[in-house]
């Protein structure tokens, strides 16, 4: 599994369908059971509250894409709280599990593993 | 040259973009300035960076909006900040057509600085890493910002990250890694 990252709207799905070679068919939006590419994986954790297990499924995809969103002010709300940190979590469990980690900042692509 | 200069709020992207500034030929140096002020906070940030700039000697050109009606002569440099304060008087303006045209009127108006001055220093905020937790306008203005800072890292010779005032190149920065 190849797993992108980076910035909101900073150019990941272009990235895996221009540099990466994947078509518009390819990509499946928060679910496992769809294409090969599977991105907004944030919205499957309502669904599925165990990282392992989550992790576990969307490793066995080709290519994950999840946006990074821990930079900010923590959230008063407590359900956005733990949106925020579970969604952090299984980033670190997924670039542990992949065999390549991309950032995409803005276009350009970065490999950290 | 023409270099993009992104980073989070305060992280020290001016000052680094003023300094990389000074190691460049370019006669005059000019700086466009972008920030509407609408209160005594906006006023306070304009003093703050006037104080900064105020040894360096900058001419300022004031540009809340309509960028691509700015000339400059052909050997200056032109210090551009900021592109999300550009973003936001442009879309938000009573006047604006809309977000399509307002990110046609700065990519116009980027193009047109680069034909004209002899170095372009663009600086841009990035504020897309801090969550979704935002309303549907917000939403669609990061969306807008990102899409200018794609275009902008792409067209740029050298694009760089700043945090706590230090560089992370990702592009061109052989040019400056020893430096």
């Amino acid at each position: 599994m190849i797993f992108i990252f980076g910035p909101y709207a900073a150019g990941k799905r272009e990235y895996v369908r221009k540099v990466l070679g994947y078509p518009a068919e390819a990509f499946a939006q928060a679910t496992c059971s769809g294409g090969p590419v599977v991105y907004d994986i944030h919205h499957m954790l309502a669904q599925q509250p165990d990282l392992g297990l989550l992790a576990e499924q969307l490793s066995r995809k080709e290519i994950v894409i999840a946006t990074e969103m821990g930079c900010g002010v923590v959230p008063i709300d407590a359900e956005e709280r733990a949106l925020r940190e579970a969604a952090g979590r299984l980033n670190c469990l997924l670039a542990q599990r992949a065999q390549r980690v991309i950032r995409i900042w803005y276009g350009i692509a970065e490999t950290l593993k | 040259m023409f270099i993009v200069i992104i980073g989070g709020s305060a992280s020290g992207k001016s000052q680094f973009a003023e300094d990389l500034a000074l190691s460049l030929t370019g006669s005059p140096r000019l700086y466009i300035a972008t920030m509407q002020p609408f209160d005594a906070e906006c006023w306070q940030k304009i003093a703050r960076h006037r104080a900064l700039r105020s040894a360096k000697q900058f001419s300022t050109v004031e540009c809340y909006t309509g960028l691509s009606r700015v000339w400059v002569p052909q050997n200056s440099l032109v210090l551009l900040e900021c592109m999300s304060n550009l973003l936001a008087n442009t879309l938000y303006h009573p006047q604006s057509a809309g977000e399509e045209q307002a990110l046609a009127e700065i990519r116009m108006g980027i193009h047109s600085l680069r034909k004209q001055c002899r170095h372009l220093l663009v600086v841009s905020n990035e504020l897309h890493c801090a969550g979704l937790n935002y309303d549907v306008d917000t939403i669609r203005y990061m969306q807008l910002l990102a899409r200018l800072n794609r275009d902008l890292v792409a067209a740029a010779d050298c694009a760089v990250e700043v945090s706590v005032g230090l560089a992370i190149w990702h592009k061109g920065g052989e040019r400056y890694q020893d430096s």
